[in-house]
């Protein structure tokens, strides 16, 4: 009989807990469980009250992924879902992760990164963030893209916007700006174009718009159309599912600079002590909501 | 359906990409042993009785007992010696009348249907076997057992039946013997081809179920009403051990928050936001 693990009076069936996920850290289906039910104080908050999309990797990072939007047959019956409809008439029905054995169950189930959607139940036409991706191309250095990021923070703080920053866990950046849910998805987007083309103004040695790989010229990608209904980003603290075992990390501004903390500094074997001493650093994207400046 | 895997039928210099599935299910009761006493489902576990362990799939390897107690290992470098050029494909040997063919022989039944981009000639092979009214003959490779089969035209598809070998039919000759040379009266005779006659009817699948399933079925679903149930204990496992600990204290850390910690900065940060 497989062993179960009774969380919340919830009995969740565990399955083959030596399966290698990680295979170079030989780290197994077992430590990204431990991992979930540590950093579930945390990453719950993030999860709570938004369609997820996962993407599983059932034979590890090197086996085939796949993302799973629709919860799969033989699911548990106390899982919160949320139905969807598309506009071909399809329903998608998405987990919805409020607690700690819908986590649980999700690291059994192989699920090693996490995509919230950005807006919520509430509102699934009004992204409640609106995000900016930065990722460097083959000629930038991860100096670069905290520049970007800097100037980024330093043109919305400049419409009077607090922004977030989080190591996306494999190469970039990713900024949340968190905002009211009064607007759509388009106008989310909108104004993330036009900080963008500020930024791009700004630092156009290094910066590119383009949505063609080819033509981005090696340097650092300012992605704003991440801001697009059913679209996600990584979790913070999502696992990715690269070597080493990294997770997307949210940062204090202050350590965005030269020296500070770089891709695969943070796995799911270091985490926590770091989140035992600051906490959550992206709390305030969950409450401090902000109005858009109308341009 | 889901197709059991992919390969191609080669026929002649051509090949036809198709999808396989099982043609058949068992529909069984099935069920599982329990403990007596306290109804826990019994667990079976692979224990080597010289080391007095249990022991794991790593450590398990294929031995072939090629006489009592003597063993030659079979490693997986070996059985990748083996030629495979008809891996995942089922060749056309010889085309057959399908009645000279017993019944006898066949194990399994699948279907097939088109691979990508094999429509044409799927339909092609198809329609040309059933004019013809022939069956083939195939040798097929399914999991790691290359096996013969029979190739035949089944409603708007090709069903493919894996087939004994010849020398996995036991003879009859096998069986032991009786006195097989009793006269018949014509009369008797005459009776049992009247019975015969008087049976006969067109083949109907439908008409026959299986009663005992039906049977034990709805003695499962009183027992389920009556509930006359046995929950399975919980087991307590050192397996998960370090789960249990971690999960503790994840939930004490999500009290400390809850009390006074994040919840009670982000009331405040909230209150700030309002009135700025």
């Amino acid at each position: 009989m497989a062993p179960s693990l009774t969380v919340n009076r919830r009995e969740v069936r565990l399955t083959n807990l030596q399966r290698i996920l990680w295979p170079e850290e030989e780290l197994t289906k077992r430590d990204l469980i431990r991992y979930y039910i540590q950093v579930a104080p945390y990453l719950l908050p993030h999860l709570a009250n938004r369609p997820l999309v996962v993407q599983r990797f059932p034979r590890g990072i090197h086996g085939e992924g796949f993302y799973q939007k629709n919860i799969p047959a033989g699911a548990p019956c106390w899982l919160t879902t949320c139905p969807v409809s598309h506009r071909e008439g399809k329903v998608t029905r998405y987990v919805v992760a409020e607690n700690l054995e819908t986590l649980v169950w999700l690291g059994n189930q192989a699920c090693l990164e996490l995509h919230p959607w950005l807006s919520s139940l509430n509102h699934l036409e009004r992204p409640d963030f609106c995000v900016f991706d930065l990722d460097p191309m083959e000629n930038s250095t991860f100096d670069q893209v905290r520049q970007v990021a800097q100037a980024i923070r330093d043109t919305l703080e400049a419409l009077g916007l607090k922004s977030y920053p989080k190591l996306s866990g494999a190469t970039g950046i990713q900024i949340y700006l968190p905002v009211k849910p009064l607007y759509t998805y388009d106008q989310v987007r909108r104004f993330a174009e036009a900080v963008c083309l500020r930024v791009h103004e700004l630092l156009p040695e290094i910066t590119s718009l383009a949505r063609a790989v080819g033509e981005r010229g090696g340097k650092v990608y300012l992605d704003y159309l991440q801001n697009v209904y059913g679209k996600t980003l990584a979790a913070p603290y999502s696992p990715r599912p690269l070597p080493g075992a990294p997770v997307s990390m949210p940062l204090d501004w202050s350590e965005v600079g030269p020296g500070g903390p770089a891709p695969g500094d943070f796995t799911i074997l270091n985490a926590l002590p770091r989140l035992e001493r600051y906490g959550d650093r992206f709390a305030p994207v969950l409450e401090e909501k902000q109005e858009l400046p109308l341009i | 359906m889901r197709p059991l895997w992919k390969g191609s039928i080669s026929f002649g210099l051509v090949n036809i990409p198709v999808r396989l599935f099982a043609a058949t299910e068992e529909k069984n009761v099935r069920f599982r042993y329990l403990h007596e006493p306290c109804r826990t489902p019994v667990e079976y576990r692979k224990v080597c009785p010289r080391c007095n362990k249990e022991i794991s799939a790593e450590e398990i390897v294929k031995g072939y007992e090629f006489e009592k107690g003597r063993f030659v290992v079979i490693g997986e470098s070996d059985l990748a010696r083996i030629p495979s050029e008809t891996t995942r494909s089922i060749t056309i040997v010889d085309f057959v009348l399908q009645e000279e063919v017993d019944p006898i022989y066949y194990d399994r039944a699948y279907y097939l249907s088109p691979g990508e981009a094999g429509e044409k000639a799927f339909q092609l092979l198809r329609q040309a076997m059933e004019e013809a009214g022939m069956a083939a003959v195939v040798k097929i490779v399914l999991r790691t057992r290359q096996a013969l089969g029979l190739l035949r035209v089944f409603q708007d598809v090709l069903a493919l039946e894996t087939m004994y070998y010849p020398e996995e039919v036991r003879p009859t000759s096998a069986l032991p013997a009786w006195n097989r040379e009793i006269a018949i009266h014509e009369n008797e005779l005459k009776m049992a081809r009247e019975l015969i006659r008087n049976l006969t009817a067109p083949f109907q699948p439908e008409k026959y179920t299986d009663d005992y399933r039906r049977a034990l079925l709805e003695i499962i679903e009183a027992k389920i009403a009556g509930e006359e149930v046995h929950i399975a204990p919980a087991v307590e496992r050192g397996e998960v051990v370090d789960l249990m600990e971690a999960l503790k204290a994840s939930i004490d850390a999500t009290r400390r928050e809850g009390q006074g910690g994040r919840k009670g900065a982000g009331r405040g940060r909230r209150k700030k936001v309002g009135t700025a």
